[in-house]
């Protein structure tokens, strides 16, 4: 029950910002902190309660009948993969509520009614264990990202919201039908019509036909994620949304995709995903090289790191069709050390973008002796963002491509030489922004306290990451074993 | 006709008596908001007799009509629908001057008949129920003479569905001749004896036009658009929900008496018309300005949607197709109700550039159409996409794959101008015209409101409401 309180508290904490909104611009901001610190305690009991190494299938489990009618359930359950899911959730979350504190002027409630309503759609699809539920939260996400970038965002953000809800919304219904298949397929050979994903592990179906249900849900996640060549959506929508939606998208949002892959795809589908992982490899590959060109291409600074994003999806798609335990380690600290590497680095985007007025990267330079904070945090996420040892984006990608050399030696070497051109782009984010000439006759401010303890947290965090990664490990490893388990046992 | 036949028939004669009351009330005296009320009245009188007589069924009055838990469940939905738009009546009409106590006389009239046709088991009531049901549309639909389209649209309305009723009536003449019945279990009982004889087949793709037509399925779609807009807004949302539906049920009904989901020439043309619809309503929506005739455009998609229920020939495809209709029947409610509640006497509030600022200016409406919108689309925690879900998956259990599939690309085309009319609302505009709402009118939108959240969270309820009348 615990679990749905985790959604339920967010659904009400937005409807009261909403309301909140009418008095008081500030009242939303403090509702939806309070909110996510709420959440962000309960789970921090349940942590302390249960521990992670119970030996339990799910850490905490919430099953009630829905509509029982189609077998569907309401069945929420946690263990250490979706529990990491959901701390980067509600941190960045909390990040983003800080963040757009000043930047948002107009309608705050209705804003704070997005944000919190996207966070629950989220907090959904990282506890969904019944394939309808998920599909429910998976599109629950959407409208509140919709109107958080029709509204709040930049010059063209309506043709944003319209790309990026067609995208999603294509896919994500061409998923839906491939879970009605597989519903199909499990009622008509057991007679047990469920959605239950427990019940579904294990489907038996014809090759073809389990190809075809699996390229179902690729779809929804390979455009989520996104993986070259379903990327097109992504760089205008970053670019576009308001700066709290972008750290969203980027940092939680496309990380639903690559946990619905280890969760759902691997498990579901284990043959299919045998004869499709060298494809599956070589699209991650091609995302990495790719996303580091146009990375170095761009001239405006947001949508550089929108594709230095596809540059780090590639490499969750790589791991995750690596099948072994090392790639999939590396593939969830990948989606934690991304989130706060690329969130923190669209931030200070945002920032420059803020006090000059212009995201073009040839109107910047030189900034370093105005803002030498503001550069010094700039420094330290290009830094990790191109993988330097020590913070958190190294151990996930030299995790990934060990886990990958297991499997291909071919694909690690190449994918090896993405390190490489990741920081070529990095670099050039240095040096085009903070050193060099100084182009702008603007003088900017250096970074306020506010904009300070939000960064220098997320500067923390990522040595956390990148110094102690074991205990992240750890209570991952359950949930590894457990997918590759529901692998081998089908195999067998 | 015995005793127990007249209870049986309750409903429909409280729908028959309303008019003629309301005749003589005026005659005495002209009292707009009398007749309102008492029209009001009589729809609740009209839901409580089904209550009164819910124990006897399924009863059959001679072979003509019957009350079985299919005819009782979309009566009552007839019913609710109706309260409503009298409703909205009566708030659309309030700044109107001139005679508009008949209004309310015709709508009775109307809707007594289309409940004759959901309660219809032979040609003749099948005939009659639709001739009532349209005669009194003409006039409902060119009620407010004095607009520029609304002539235009009755005469259209009338020429159009004159043809339909000759296709209609030709084709029931074809399956007489070729069975010697005009009951629906006669004609099921010849049917079932194998010999789908040309002539059968002749018949029954003549009644198909003929229903196409009032279904506005593709090709027989033309009339819709013209005929929403030129419509006074609550008549148009009276087309959209009881008519359609009505007509829809009757078809069902007899669909599913005579096992035609089980000839291969009608389901092959049915799934063609089904899919022409698809697409053709929701390209077509693409580029209006207009939001009555986007709407219309709509629901030539939705009642496209609605044709994989009708082949999937199963119950559970009757199921999903009241379930469909009910939650289509809401919201279409929402979306021309808050047309009409926002219209003025000049005009409809029907561009869509109306609606722009309306988020700022009362959110409250706002969102309701949103919710609306959303729902049109089949987005999830709305009625709408509840309502596809189980479409669907009636759909693909009976093996209609295709169907499924287009059902899936055309509900990312109607995305496009379900959310080209959201945008709008949140766009800013210049114009100061503030939007007030009546209590009826907040009442109206709560009800909506609260009904497809409540379809879209919690279906069980319907469903198994639905279940346990069919199974009656």
């Amino acid at each position: 029950m615990i679990l749905t309180y985790l959604i339920i508290i967010l659904m009400a904490g937005g409807a009261a910002a909403w309301i909140a909104g009418k008095w008081s611009s500030l009242l939303p901001r403090y509702i939806s902190l309070a909110t996510l610190l709420i959440d962000a305690v309960i789970l921090l009991i349940v942590l302390a309660h249960e521990g992670l190494n119970s030996g339990k299938i799910w850490v905490v489990e919430y099953n009630a009948a829905w509509i029982p009618r189609f077998g569907v359930s309401f069945h929420l359950a946690m263990d250490g993969l979706s529990m990491l899911m959901l701390f980067l959730t509600f941190f960045i979350g909390l990040i983003a509520i800080l963040i757009s504190w000043k930047e948002i002027t107009v309608k705050t409630g209705f804003f704070h009614f997005n944000l919190l309503w996207i966070l629950a759609g989220i907090t959904g699809v990282f506890l969904s264990m019944d394939l309808f539920l998920f599909y429910f939260f998976w599109e629950v996400m959407l409208i509140p990202m919709y109107f958080l970038i029709g509204i709040w965002g930049n010059e063209k953000r309506i043709y944003a919201s319209y790309k990026f809800f067609l995208f999603t919304q294509a896919s994500g219904l061409l998923m839906f039908l491939s879970i009605l298949g597989l519903y199909l397929i499990h009622g008509s050979t057991t007679g047990v019509y469920t959605f239950d994903y427990q019940q579904l592990l294990g489907t038996h179906m014809s090759a073809t036909m389990e190809m075809l249900l699996m390229c179902g849900f690729l779809a929804a996640f390979l455009v989520k994620l996104p993986v070259v060549p379903f990327h097109s959506w992504l760089p205008d929508t970053y670019t576009e949304a308001p700066l709290a939606g972008t750290l969203i998208l980027a940092s939680v949002m496309s990380k639903t995709a690559a946990y619905g892959l280890l969760r759902f795809v691997m498990p579901v589908f284990p043959h299919a995903v045998a004869s499709f992982a060298p494809f599956g490899m070589i699209l991650g590959i091609v995302g990495i090289l790719y996303g580091a060109k146009l990375a170095f291409a761009q001239t405006d600074l947001k949508r550089l790191v929108a594709y230095s994003s596809v540059n780090h999806m590639g490499f969750i798609v790589l791991g995750v069709f690596a099948v072994n335990e090392l790639a999939y380690q590396g593939v969830i600290m990948q989606i934690i050390a991304h989130g706060v590497s690329t969130g923190a680095l669209f931030i200070i985007a945002g920032q420059l973008s803020e006090r000059l007025k212009t995201r073009d990267l040839s109107s910047m330079g030189g900034l370093w002796t105005q803002a030498p904070v503001l550069g010094t945090m700039g420094l330290i996420f290009v830094m990790a963002s191109l993988g330097l040892p020590g913070m958190g984006n190294f151990i996930a990608e030299f995790l990934i491509l060990l886990g990958t050399f297991k499997s291909s030696v071919l694909f690690a070497s190449i994918a090896s030489v993405g390190l490489i051109a990741g920081t070529i782009y990095a670099v050039r984010i240095m040096q085009k922004v903070f050193f060099g000439k100084e182009n702008s006759p603007m003088k900017i401010k250096d970074l306020s306290i506010r904009e300070s303890i939000i960064l220098g947290v997320m500067v923390i965090a990522i040595f956390i990451l990148g110094l102690f990664p074991q205990p992240f490990l750890n209570s991952a490893k359950p949930a590894v074993t457990k997918i590759l388990h529901a692998n081998e046992k089908t195999v067998l | 006709m015995t005793k127990l036949d007249f209870l049986c028939l309750l409903p429909l004669l409280v729908v028959a008596s309303a008019p003629i009351i309301m005749m003589i009330t005026i005659t005495i005296s002209r009292n707009f908001k009398v007749i309102y009320a008492f029209s009001l009245v009589m729809f609740l009188a009209a839901l409580a007799s089904l209550f009164v007589i819910a124990p006897n069924i399924p009863c059959k009055i001679e072979s003509l009509l019957v009350m079985d838990g299919f005819s009782m469940l979309l009566l009552g939905a007839i019913f609710c629908v109706s309260l409503v738009i009298s409703v909205i009546s009566y708030l659309y009409f309030n700044n109107h001057t001139g005679e508009r106590e008949e209004y309310f006389i015709i709508l009775f009239i109307a809707t007594l008949g289309a409940s004759v046709l959901v309660t219809a088991n032979h040609f003749v009531t099948f005939f009659l129920g639709l001739e009532t049901l349209s005669i009194a549309l003409y006039v409902l639909i060119a009620y407010l003479k004095h607009r520029d389209y609304s002539i235009e649209a009755g005469v259209k309305f009338l020429v159009i569905a004159s043809v339909a009723t000759a296709f209609l009536l030709f084709g029931m003449a074809l399956i007489y001749a070729g069975t010697g019945e005009m009951s629906f279990e006669g004609v099921a009982a010849a049917f079932g004896k194998g010999n789908m004889n040309p002539l059968l087949v002749a018949g029954f793709v003549m009644m198909l036009t003929g229903i196409g037509f009032k279904l506005a399925l593709v090709p027989f779609h033309m009339w819709t658009p013209d005929i929403y807009q030129g419509a006074p807004a609550p008549v148009s949302t009276f087309i959209a929900t009881i008519s359609k539906g009505a007509i829809l049920a009757v078809f069902i009904r007899f669909f599913t008496l005579v096992h035609g989901s089980d000839n291969n020439i009608l389901v092959v043309i049915i799934s063609v018309i089904a899919i022409l619809s698809m697409f053709t309503g929701n390209l077509l929506a693409l580029k209006q300005s207009n939001f009555k005739r986007l709407l219309a455009y709509s629901s030539i998609a939705h009642m496209g949607y609605l044709m994989i229920t009708l082949l999937a020939g199963t119950v559970y495809g009757v199921q999903a197709a009241i379930f469909y209709l009910i939650s289509y029947m809401i919201t279409t409610l929402g979306a021309f109700g808050t047309i009409s509640i926002l219209s003025v006497c000049e005009r409809d509030a029907e561009d869509i550039d109306d609606l722009k600022g309306l988020f700022w200016k009362n959110p409250r409406i706002a969102v309701v159409l949103s919710l609306t919108l959303l729902s049109l689309a089949g987005i999830p925690l709305t009625a709408g996409f509840m309502a596809k879900f189980y479409l669907v998956l009636e759909g693909v259990r009976s093996g209609f794959w295709i169907l499924a599939f287009s059902l899936v690309i055309n509900s990312v085309i109607s995305l496009f101008y379900y959310l080209r009319v959201i945008k709008t609302m949140f766009t800013h505009s210049e114009s100061e015209r503030y939007f007030g709402l009546p209590p009826a009118g907040n009442i109206v939108l709560a009800l909506v409101l609260i009904g497809i959240l409540f379809l879209g969270i919690l279906p069980s309820f319907l469903t198994e409401f639905i279940n346990s009348f069919l199974s009656v």
